[in-house]
């Protein structure tokens, strides 16, 4: 009885604090986006899809197009629909519905929200950004409405994030040069630009006569030879090994953005394989040895035709450590 | 009688001094002479180069390898068993090393077309380490004759194609001089051998001629001769 009237004073004091505080308070906090899953990429967040310096979508990606799945937290479950709009305040019905200001565009895109505080939404990267663009960061808004009228202003029931695209790939590789060799070639070339990711090489045998590249050729059909990866400007491409020497190769360089974005094809080199004598050869060919080492132009050691004297001077050895035992 | 008294208390008293001063006297022991701890093992960490003149002067001309030290790195792990007075250690020990050269072949493309050969190298040795000097007449050089044999396992290649390889097995003959270290901090090294258990230290350089490959018709001749210096432990 003492200990509810000491109570009642405070619990009233609370109430009353309640009460006042309530309605400054919002009914929910901002939604949260998140992406689960992007197509085609082992990890990703929205940190990465930000900015141009990140790893913005690329053509393939919008083209293709690659499936997000998105998870929206904190959504308030009272209201009726997440609708997607573009632009820049679209937080604010007047300007959503306003027929004659662009800036802020609905995407058409609305799911239900269906009673749930999370919503999870798989949609393609083209339903979010206009893969007719070239580069650049379109901002999108999630905003949970009851009607594409609704105001979300002082609800904080709305979340916008950057997506930045680039659908434009580097300058192409200039300069190619590449040498002659036996086991492949060194290639050097000037690197298009300072994003870029990876380079790759494309060679292909009898592409070329008497030092002229074939006309037919057709880089788009063959699988890159090697890849180099970084903003690097030279390389080393292998010979197929089963090619005898003179074979003339094509040989040239792609490169590929922080989008991986492909630039044109380099300009086309013509290469040959050589015919330098490795040592082992040289010293085989030399007939300096009288062993059997070098045997069937081969140069391996042939098994069968070993000398046994090796296992005579293990057998040597063996008996000065068992004299020596002895000795002891 | 009072003088008789004191008289007895004074002899009283300096034979009690005595007795004290000679129980003093038989606690007393000697400090214990230092001997270091038993000795059986060595370890050599080496570092140097090997010439296999056996693979003839293109090995070493400029075309080729002739540019390039190797070099050659390895260790050895000795035992020995007994020691014989005035002979010093005998034991045996045995080996890994490793030597490579790398180069660019001539006419080939840089980078591309490079030569390499390495040679992978386990021995089997037998030693006398002749420490007299040292443990005799405070001379801290030591002095290492090695015989044993060596199997190598050699491997060649160019650029990224399939690379030879074969094995050459030859004796081996070497000798060490060492430098012990002791000298430069006696205190030290007896700390050395106390906590650790190491007897000595020494810096050393080796000179071998290995006959791997020579002796046997069917193998590569990959013998030659090489020099080594490098740290030395035994404990």
């Amino acid at each position: 009885m003492l200990r509810t009237h000491r109570l009642g004073p405070l619990a009233a004091l609370a109430a009353l604090a309640g009460a006042l505080l309530l309605p400054a308070l919002p009914a929910h906090a901002q939604i949260q986006a998140q992406i689960l899953s992007f197509d085609g990429r082992t990890s990703v967040d929205l940190a990465d899809l930000a900015t141009q310096n990140g790893t913005p979508i690329n053509f393939d990606e919008c083209n293709g197009p690659a499936q997000v799945d998105w998870r929206f937290t904190n959504v308030d479950p009272n209201r009726a629909n997440l609708s997607f709009f573009s632009g820049t305040g679209c937080d604010d019905a007047s300007v959503r519905t306003d027929t004659n200001n662009t800036s802020c565009v609905d995407l058409e895109v609305t799911v239900a929200i269906e009673g749930a505080t999370q919503v999870d939404v798989t949609l393609g990267v083209d339903r979010l950004i206009n893969c007719d663009g070239m580069s650049g960061i379109d901002t999108i808004w999630a905003l949970a409405l009851d009607q594409p009228a609704s105001e979300v202003t002082g609800t904080n029931q709305s979340a916008s994030f950057p997506l930045a695209y680039d659908f434009v790939g580097p300058s192409a590789p200039t300069n190619l040069t590449a040498s002659n060799g036996r086991s492949g070639s060194r290639l050097d070339w000037t690197s298009a630009g300072t994003t870029i990711l990876r380079s790759e090489i494309f060679l292909i045998s009898d592409g070329c006569t008497n030092g002229v590249a074939n006309e037919d050729l057709d880089f788009s059909t063959s699988t890159p030879a090697q890849t180099i990866d970084g903003n690097v400007a030279s390389g080393t491409v292998p010979f197929p090994t089963e090619d005898p020497f003179e074979t003339e190769y094509a040989v040239a360089v792609r490169a590929f953005d922080q989008s991986s974005n492909p630039s044109e094809l380099s300009g086309v080199q013509c290469v040959r394989k050589v015919p330098v004598t490795s040592f082992f050869e040289m010293y085989c060919e030399s007939g300096e040895s009288s062993a059997d080492a070098c045997t069937g132009g081969s140069c391996s050691v042939s098994a069968g035709r070993r000398s046994t004297a090796g296992l005579g001077w293990l057998m040597m050895f063996g008996l000065a450590a068992l004299a020596l035992r002895r000795v002891r | 009688m009072t003088r008789l008294l004191l008289c007895f208390a004074a002899l009283l008293a300096v034979s009690t001094t005595a007795v004290t001063a000679r129980a003093d006297f038989d606690d007393w022991t000697a400090v214990p002479e230092y001997t270091g701890s038993p000795e059986h093992f060595g370890l050599e960490l080496r570092v140097g180069a090997y010439y296999p003149t056996g693979l003839g002067d293109l090995f070493t001309s400029s075309d080729y390898f002739g540019s390039d030290i190797g070099p050659d790195l390895s260790f050895e792990l000795h035992y020995f068993p007994f020691r014989i007075d005035y002979i010093g250690l005998l034991g045996i020990g045995g080996g890994l090393g490793w030597s490579q050269w790398d180069t660019e072949s001539p006419g080939g493309t840089a980078n591309v077309d490079r030569n390499s050969f390495e040679i992978l190298n386990m021995r089997a040795l037998l030693l006398w380490r002749f420490d007299t000097l040292a443990r005799e007449l405070n001379v801290p050089l030591v002095l290492t004759p090695k015989f044993g044999l060596d199997v190598g396992y050699w491997q060649t290649a160019l650029g990224s194609e399939s690379p030879e390889d074969g094995w050459s097995i030859g004796p081996r003959f070497a000798g060490k001089v060492s430098l012990e270290l002791d000298f430069l901090e006696p205190r030290a090294a007896r700390q050395l051998d106390e906590e650790w258990g190491i007897n000595h230290s020494e810096i050393f350089a080796e000179f071998h001629y290995s006959m791997a490959g020579e002796p046997a018709g069917g193998q590569l001749p990959i013998n030659g001769w090489g020099w080594t210096l490098g740290l030395g432990f035994t404990f």
